[in-house]
């Protein structure tokens, strides 16, 4: 099973992988190198046309790796909210304890993400698990893949962030959720 | 609305495009400013500046253009814009925005905090390109802006 840190990773290499192809892709339409153009929709296409869309589609890839990024960050959030959740159970569970479990199990998909992060915040001996500006920035970044995800016109976004910024704040906790003692999980690559 | 926030930007920015003039003059480059529109949800709508910068035959090089005050971990963020690609430009306080663990007591008293710094080589409040590949910003300077504007252009000899 790959670590969620692994994955946002990935995302980010991927990104820089396809912002490079978009570069090759710009030289080549403009020396109209065929041999390296065949069999690609911009073969036919005019270079003002493939100029525009070359253009279109560097401006949408910094929204689209925020929305990468934060899927599989507040997938893993979850994961771990519920994993913790599980801890009810550890010590002699009651018929009691395996309820209240399981209705947290069930219902904490419905919760708002605002409020899983803020859990997180939790002390653990004298420092807190996820600092809380930490959280502040995680929550803002959340703001902002909304606002892409949305794209309400009419509405501005409340913030903007910079895409090596979202990758490393959200990297940032996934990594202090992998490596904390209160919340590791042992992973075995399969 | 932070009118506050909203002036430091503007002031910043106007600072930033004033060097900006001067290394394209020195590098036989044309300037030309306009105003473009910002919309923020906490300051709302307003005017800023924007530059185009040219070679001295009309060819366009780049766009200079900020984009808002209200980023997270930053003061500001400026695009730089060619036909080629686009790099960013934030302004960073001194020691650059930094992730904090605070140890605290049971009257949730800091006793101590360690600090990670999200870049390397912050060392003065400024303007810094951040480098996609390493986490590492680069305050910008004469030599940095020819190079990012060969960067988004793809051409190497304006």
């Amino acid at each position: 099973m790959m670590k969620t840190s692994d994955s946002l990773e990935d995302i980010w290499n991927t990104y820089q992988v396809t912002l490079n192809c978009l570069k090759i892709t710009e030289r080549s339409v403009k020396a109209s190198d065929l041999n390296l153009l065949k069999r690609t929709s911009f073969a036919t296409a005019t270079i003002d046309s493939a100029k525009l869309d070359i253009q279109e589609s560097r401006k949408h890839i910094d929204d689209y790796l925020i929305l990468s990024l934060w899927a599989v960050f507040e997938r893993n959030l979850f994961d771990c909210a519920v994993r913790e959740s599980q801890r009810i159970l550890n010590n002699n569970p009651t018929s009691f304890t395996q309820e209240i479990q399981k209705k947290i199990e069930r219902e904490l998909e419905y919760w708002r993400v605002d409020d899983v992060l803020d859990i997180f915040k939790v002390m653990i001996g004298n420092s807190q698990l996820i600092d809380s500006q930490l959280i502040g920035q995680a929550k803002q970044i959340k703001c902002y893949r909304d606002w892409i995800a949305h794209k309400n016109p009419k509405k501005p976004p409340l913030v903007n962030v910079v895409p090596q910024t979202a990758y490393r704040i959200l990297q940032k906790i996934t990594r202090i959720l992998e490596t904390h003692p209160a919340t590791a999980i042992e992973i075995t690559d399969f | 609305m932070n009118i506050n926030k909203k002036e430091e930007f503007l002031k910043r920015v106007d600072d930033l495009f004033a060097e900006i003039q001067n290394w394209s003059k020195e590098a036989n480059l044309v300037v030309l400013s306009s105003l473009t529109a910002i919309n923020e949800e906490e300051l709302g709508l307003y005017d800023a500046p924007e530059l185009e910068i040219t070679t001295g035959e009309g060819k366009k090089i780049a766009r200079i253009v900020p984009v808002g005050a209200c980023v997270i971990a930053a003061n500001g963020r400026v695009d730089i814009k060619g036909s080629f690609d686009n790099v960013i430009i934030a302004h960073l306080d001194k020691g650059g925005p930094k992730m904090i663990t605070a140890v605290r007591d049971s009257n949730g008293n800091e006793l101590s905090s360690s600090t990670t710094p999200f870049y390397k080589g912050v060392d003065e409040t400024g303007w810094y390109w951040i480098e996609n590949a390493r986490n590492k910003a680069h305050k910008l300077n004469s030599d940095l802006f020819i190079e990012l504007l060969t960067e988004v252009s793809d051409d190497e000899n304006f």
